[in-house]
């Protein structure tokens, strides 16, 4: 009993130094790695790393072109064939008064998401060789594969920038957490640096990804096949239609030109092919999904379950009869179509003489007082019934059809008519219209014309203007603009309050 | 967000260890030593629920203030917010709804320690609830993370603290200031609330039997229909609409005939109704000298007057306490709580659960057959379940040997809640959803205490402690959410059960899109305090502790926290002979003590997570279908070198009694400084990064505290009074990097004024026609907002810095929306066996933007917008501003006339309420009811109405329904009034 009295004390001052000593012990269980994230010693060690930052960096240009529908505010909306039903901001965009205070138009003022690819894409370049030396999955020749595609994405980044806010900073290397301000440089030196990042980017990109015969990187990438990667990531044939287009922003036609017959020459290595009408707008056409015919595309893919309600042209553009809702956001005045497609048979949209009536698959309910768009409809797993409006149409930024009529334009600037001529006609045949047969002076507008046929919902329409009036300047308003930088956007207070180095573009001022 | 990191490492073995330690010194066998036993808690506060209160210390010398807790188990109170609402000095509380058990309440002591800038950061400023000494874990703000609106939170959203049930409850004592906090660590930073429940005593066998049963009353409200919006809208057509706005006149409006919007507005009746509500609870406590138990069940229903909202709660707890030896008490508890929860049926919140806004063209019609059609199909198709387990226990260990004294505790709270949804296909444009929530908040702590009193001679003696204590979280969910199953019988997301298919575990039917998160944190601290006391006259204590947190990085884990306190009695050495001081003591302390994160992305410091979401859609998940990883472009930067926040406070207190105690008060004086917090700054739009986080926020709140207690009457009528009035104000101090003012979104802050003020447009009138509007002499540019011209029809904002451009810079500070006073007056009579007791509720000075009557005028752009925000709800037809108050603009114009940022939508938002109103009967008086006149027993008959007046300024409504940050949206459900009959026995 008396044994018993002492030990228990003794016992229990021993279970405190017992605790005590496992407690210091516990000081390693402040150590946590959170769930959310990925530390900086964990990161860039395995060939998952890479495949992660590679993608997540081309998913920001999605959330940057998809955000408020940007694409399409940006590109379709200025000055274009479309209205707005209801909603001001829209209204406000269409009519060229970028500077209204709406949200979204003060939103898309912002760069930022363009920003954060570029940031992205040079992280990626600057860290991912540290994955050579810890996983030798990850080969030479797939480092350099995902390097060139890091350069061209950037590149198209600084290219979309270009064509909306003109001069832009340019910013080249990884300045983590610094925040230094850097000042706009010119347009021509940004552009300038974009396409010599392309033309290296363009040795080392393949025409396929996951493909066996492909002659740059054989074999499949990442573990998978064309299946998975087709109208995904940059090709040598996204990179070069890149290209084209700077040339033809700068009024380098010859460059334009060549790089044009580049992606025209190899189309069928990479699967690219032209695209009949009706594939246009079917519910899994062109635009579903992902596939190798879009030459450069942003993909909603139901495959991959990343279909989504913003991002899509169907989100400003459908309505009742498809989805549900009643009336579209945006549409295009009866008026406008029967301008713009004036033309008898024109698959797209013309009127049968015999019956009056319209036959189109582009536009739905013409002549009511709802017409819908309805190029894209992409609704979930290409199904028509629109009660859930879940799209799954790319951000197509280019096709073989549009790089063929930027061919017959660079040829016709050139003065090649006949090559002009023929590249437009491939595109007014496969439309079931006639040979081009109108005057060589009429040839220009007889492509823009096409132009404005072929990639309306695309996000051309205003880029298309600035280039026609570039070569026309045969209207004055517009001249105006071009003269004043009035074709580029403002630039939102928030960024400039953030850099006392940017100021606003005269136009907006 | 959805990533699984495999290489984060798990340690267990250490809680399992601990344990089994715990149960090996509780294997011994019992001595028959013969002992008196010791309560293992203080009852230094306790107050006893009879009818004759005597008056006590209200306030103990340590700053705590403790809640008087006879008005709250006298009414249908059902979660602690609602009871601590006014009832101590400092104490803030905002429901900003009045939906039974939803999670849309706060308490804020001594004010607000940050701008609330996001919905996550007032999560970051609760104080802790103790339940008998365990800290509850709250919900953790990460559910936000995936939405796409962030109105209420994912999951059953319901309040954690409605599991508290006012008749187990023996004290709930408020802890102020540093000093007082200070034992608890920097999880106190913000404040502690401390609930005591009853427990077993020696002696005590008692059962108790408490019940309540009354309605909620059906709130009075004016309709409205078609006609009167068509007349609202009707000045703003004449004078601006174009030909081509009328075409465009909404369809709903534009014919007359329609009997459903143009026919009676009676939606109400289906919409407000009296509910019941009820609760019925018991005890038994008994036990011998060496071992005595309690056990508490109760089942409580509280119910709103609006859209069918009811909270139903069944509590159990379970007490013991033990002496196995002469020095040793062996104490544990368990309680548990179920929280079924009935919500709102609200357009809102069943579109941001959805993440999907279809067409809203035209609102619900306000006949009752268009309604009550929707309420059907939610009666007879849906599921709506919100269900919410909680378990909290503890098993305690008490050594006393000479002048040693050990503690030892372990202690876990736990927390489920589980949400199922099913909307068919008819409530939806033939589309139907489906959704699962399960997610759980965990937290494990182990603490450990030695006490050594010390006596240096008769006059002096010394108390020493030493403590440590290991504190473990975990909060993890798992939702679902799926749209378009194939019928409207299949309600729950069928996944394929064959582990031999492809598509194993995919859903069947349903697209379904998955979440899941998880986070973990752990606090370590260690304490020492010296406490010298002199004469019972004076006290001073030191008391210093360093605490490890693993949400901070690995270079600042550790923060030292000093505090010294004095405690001086003026009364027992100076005025021992002064008639009119009764008492008089003065308390000083000074604290500094760390603020603990609740996120835990800080603590790797630069990284990588996913972040392929644009505005419409957050959590976005994958690219080409794999996950990605890229820096936190959306979330911000986080750099190295992030310091811990701290709170720095200095309290000065004085403690009177006059007339032989009849009158006491307290009167306390505070200056609370949170440093070296957190702030999102805005960075350079080309770094890709919204912001980066950066310490260095500075926010001082300064105040008095004034609580004055009086026995009024004193005979065969007794009257006793409570007042409390607290002042509070907060001033920004220091914003990070040194700058002295910055935007963040719509929220300016600016150094030296507060960052609870709504920044505003001056409206000076409206420019009647184009040529009204002036011109810059300097570039000859037209007055304008934001680069773009004025028009005839929008309003004059005042050009505050004469630039002829209207901006961010022109707003002005105006009001805000935390109250400079707040406070309570309350009081009790009684005569013989009758009591009467009421008690009312004031916040002064605090303004409110009514952005509800904004919308109301801003019907043409939110009619286009089709997003969350322009949902009109059923409540749309309920008239609730005044029209003619309000100038007529423009509301086509590009300026957004009627934008809710400017003075003709600030209001006053003070108030008084008259919060309850008792009238009570004690039976126990009556000898054949108690024989033998013990005075435990009570028999206590009561009628209670709650919330029976409101005075306000305030034109739109309840002026508490209003968001955390002064906005009122008109969401807020209607507080009821509620009338309850009930009884009280003790026998």
């Amino acid at each position: 009993m008396m044994f018993k009295t002492i030990t228990i004390p003794c016992r229990i001052l021993i279970g405190i130094l017992i605790s005590g000593f496992f407690f210091s012990g516990c000081n390693k269980k402040l150590d946590i790695d959170s769930t959310h994230l990925v530390n900086e010693t964990n990161n860039w060690k395995s060939i998952t790393d890479t495949r992660s930052a590679l993608l997540g960096t081309y998913g920001l240009l999605r959330a940057a072109m998809a955000d408020n529908n940007g694409h399409w505010l940006y590109g379709e909306l200025r000055n274009g064939d479309f209205q707005a039903s209801s909603r001001l901001d829209l209204k406000a965009i269409i009519g060229n008064n970028l500077n209204a205070p709406y949200p979204v138009v003060q939103s898309l003022s912002s760069w930022r998401r363009f920003y954060a690819v570029i940031n992205s894409a040079s992280i990626f370049i600057d860290r991912a060789h540290e994955v050579m030396a810890t996983d030798r999955q990850y080969t030479e020749k797939n480092y350099q594969v995902d390097i060139a595609q890091m350069h061209a994405l950037r590149a198209f980044a600084y290219f979309y920038m270009v064509r909306i806010w003109g001069d832009v900073p340019l910013i080249t290397s990884v300045n983590d957490g610094t925040f230094e301000q850097v000042k706009r440089s010119p347009k021509e030196v940004v552009l300038g640096y974009a396409e010599s990042e392309l033309l290296k980017a363009v040795e080392d990109l393949p025409y396929r990804y996951g493909d066996i015969n492909d002659p740059i990187f054989p074999g499949l990438y990442y573990g998978q096949s064309t299946f998975n990667w087709s109208g995904v990531l940059l090709t040598k044939l996204s990179a070069y239609a890149i290209l084209a287009h700077i040339a033809a922003w700068n009024e380098r036609y010859i460059d334009a030109s060549g790089y044009a017959s580049f992606v025209l020459n190899n189309a069928n290595r990479a699967g690219a092919a032209y695209t009949l009408t009706s594939n246009l707008s079917k519910v899994d056409g062109l635009f579903y999904n992902k596939n190798s015919s879009q030459i450069f595309g942003l993909p909603f893919s139901w495959d991959d379950r990343e279909s989504s309600i913003g991002g899509h042209m169907e989100d400003l553009a459908l309505a009742t009869p498809l989805i549900a809702r009643s009336a579209p956001q945006i549409y295009v005045p009866d008026q406008t179509i029967l301008s713009v497609y004036s033309e008898p048979k024109d698959e797209r949209f013309s009127i049968d003489p015999l019956t009056g009536r319209s036959v189109t698959d582009f536009f739905i309910g013409f002549g009511s007082s709802n017409t819908i768009f309805s190029k894209m409809k992409c609704i979930r797993n290409a199904s028509t019934d629109g009660s859930l409006a879940l799209y799954t149409s790319a951000i197509v930024f280019t096709r073989l059809e549009e790089i063929t009529l930027l061919y017959a334009e660079s040829m016709t600037v050139l003065g090649n008519i006949q090559a002009g001529k023929d590249a437009l006609d491939k595109i007014r045949i496969a439309r079931a219209l006639p040979a081009y047969s109108g005057t060589n002076d009429g040839l220009i507008d007889a492509i823009f014309q096409e132009r404005r046929r072929e990639l309306i919902g695309e996000g051309w329409r205003w880029y298309d203007q600035v280039r026609y009036n570039r070569i026309k300047r045969n209207n004055p308003e517009f001249n105006q603009l071009i003269n004043r930088n009035g074709i580029y956007w403002p630039l939102s207070q928030d960024v400039m309050s953030q850099n006392s180095l940017l100021s606003q573009n005269e136009y907006w001022r | 967000m959805l990533m699984k990191n495999t290489r984060t490492t798990k340690h267990r073995k250490c809680q399992y260890l601990f344990l089994s330690f715990l149960l090996m010194s509780l294997g011994y066998p019992m001595y028959g030593h013969s002992m008196t036993f010791t309560p293992s808690f203080r009852q230094d506060t306790a107050e006893k629920d009879s009818l004759f209160v005597k008056l006590r210390g209200f306030v103990s010398k340590k700053n705590k203030d403790t809640v008087a807790l006879r008005p709250l188990k006298l009414a249908p109170f059902v979660s602690l917010q609602q009871g601590l609402k006014g009832n101590a000095a400092g104490v803030y509380v905002q429901e900003t709804s009045g939906e039974p058990g939803a999670a849309a309440q706060s308490i804020l002591i001594r004010g607000l320690s940050s701008p609330l800038l996001s919905v996550k950061d007032i999560y970051q400023a609760q104080p802790v609830v103790y339940l008998n000494g365990i800290p509850l874990i709250p919900d953790n703000p990460f559910l936000y993370d995936i939405q796409r609106f962030d109105n209420v939170p994912i999951g059953p959203a319901t309040n954690l603290l409605s599991t508290i049930d006012f008749d187990n409850v023996e004290s709930i004592n408020i802890i102020k200031g540093g000093a007082a906090a200070a034992i608890y660590g920097p999880r106190a930073a913000n404040g502690a609330i401390f609930i005591t429940t009853k427990n077993a005593r020696e002696g005590l066998n008692q059962i108790s039997f408490n019940s309540y049963y009354g309605f909620a009353q059906k709130e009075g409200v004016t309709t409205l229909n078609g006609q009167n919006e068509n007349d609202f809208r009707k000045p703003f057509y004449t004078k601006y609409a174009s030909p081509a706005d009328y075409d465009r006149y909404p369809g709903y409006l534009k014919d007359v005939t329609n009997a459903n919007y143009y026919g009676p507005s009676n939606w109400t009746d289906l919409y407000y109704k009296s509910t019941p509500v009820h609760s019925i609870n018991g005890s038994i406590t008994g036990g011998t000298a060496r071992s005595n138990f309690r056990f508490f069940g109760g089942n409580t229903r509280n119910a709103g007057n609006a859209d069918g909202t009811k909270l139903d709660k069944y509590q159990a707890s379970f007490f013991i306490n033990m002496l196995p030896l002469k020095w040793l008490t062996v104490s544990s508890m368990i309680n548990a709580t179920r929280l079924d929860r009935d919500r709102n049926r609200s357009f809102r919140d069943r579109f941001s659960e959805m993440q999907y806004v279809p067409d809203l063209t035209s609102p619900i019609a306000p006949n009752k057959l268009i309604y009550g059609n929707l309420l059907n199909e939610y009666e007879t198709k849906s599921i709506d379940k919100n269900k919410t387990n909680s378990i909290q226990g503890y098993f305690s260990l008490n050594a006393k040997l000479g002048e040693f004294d050990f503690i030892s505790r372990v202690s876990f709270d736990y927390n489920e809640g589980l949400r199922d949804v099913f909307y068919p296909s008819t409530m939806l444009d033939a589309n139907n959803f489906v959704s699962n929530f399960f997610g759980y908040n965990q937290r494990f702590l182990i603490e450990n205490s030695l006490k050594y009193k010390y006596k240096i001679d008769d006059r002096q003696n010394l108390n020493v402690e030493f403590g440590q204590s290991f504190q473990s979280d975990l909060n993890k969910y798992n939702y679902a959410f799926g749209y378009k199953g194939s019928s409207d019988y299949i309600k729950i997301n069928v996944v394929e059960g064959d582990p031999k298919k492809a598509d194993y575990l995919l859903p069947k039917d349903f697209i379904v899109s998955r979440f899941t998160d998880r986070q973990k944190s752990n606090l370590s601290s260690l304490f020492a305090k010296v406490e010298y006391n002199y004469n019972e006259d004076l006290s001073l204590t030191v008391l210093g502790r360093t605490d490890g947190s693993s949400n901070m990085q690995p270079s600042a884990r550790w923060f030292f926290s000093p505090v010294i306190s004095a405690d001086y009695d003026l009364k027992n050495s100076l005025l021992k002979d002064n008639s009119t001081f009764s008492k008089l003591s003065f308390t000083a302390s000074w604290s500094r003590m760390g603020s603990l994160l609740i996120n835990d992305s800080f603590a790797a410091g630069p990284q990588y997570n996913v972040d392929l979401g644009w505005s419409d859609h957050p959590a976005f998940y994958s690219y080409g279908g794999f996950g990605t990883l890229s820096r936190p472009y959306s979330n911000g930067w986080v750099g190295y070198d992030i310091p811990w926040a701290y709170v720095q406070e200095s309290n000065f207190g004085i403690n009177a009694g006059f007339f032989n105690n009849r009158l006491q008060g307290r009167l306390e004086l505070y200056s609370k400084n949170n440093n070296r917090m957190l702030l999102p700054m805005p960075v350079n739009g080309e770094s890709g990064y919204t912001a980066a986080y950066q310490s260095g926020m500075d926010v001082n709140n300064s105040g008095i505290e004034l609580t004055l207690q009086a026995e009024v009457l004193k005979g065969k009528v007794n009257w006793t009074s409570t007042f409390n009035a607290s002042y509070n104000k907060n001033k920004l101090k220091a914003l990070p990097g040194g700058i002295s003012e910055i935007l963040i979104g719509s929220q300016k802050l600016k150094v030296g004024n507060a960052v609870d003020q709504f920044w505003v447009l001056q409206s000076q009138g409206v420019f009647q026609a184009d040529t009204d509007v002036p011109v810059n002499p300097a570039n000859y540019q037209l007055f304008n907002y934001k680069g773009l011209p004025f028009h005839g029809g929008d309003p004059i904002w005042k050009d505050q810095n004469s630039d002829y451009t209207i901006n961010e810079a022109d707003k002005v500070a105006m009001g805000n929306y935390m109250p400079k006073v707040t406070g309570n007056f309350s009081n009790h009579l009684s005569y013989q066996n009758i009591g009467l007791d009421f008690n009312f509720y004031f916040a002064l000075g605090r303004n409110i933007l009514n952005q509800s009557a904004a919308n109301r005028f801003d019907f043409i752009n939110r009619r286009g917008k089709n997003d969350i925000a322009s949902i009109d709800e059923i409540t749309f037809w309920q008239k609730d501003f005044d029209a003619a108050k309000y100038p007529v603009y423009n509301p086509w114009s590009a300026v957004q006339a009627y934008r809710s940022d400017q003075d003709i939508f600030m209001e006053n938002g003070s108030f008084l309420k008259l919060r309850s109103v008792s009238l009570s009967y004690d039976l126990s008086k009556l000898s054949f009811l108690n024989r033998n006149k013990k005075t435990a027993h009570k028999f206590l008959v009561y009628f209670t109405g709650t919330n029976l007046f409101t005075l306000s300024p305030y034109i739109g409504g309840d002026p508490e329904l209003v968001g955390y940050t002064g906005i009122d949206n008109g969401y807020g459900l209607p507080i009821p009034r509620t009338y309850t009959l009930g009884i009280k026995v003790d026998l």
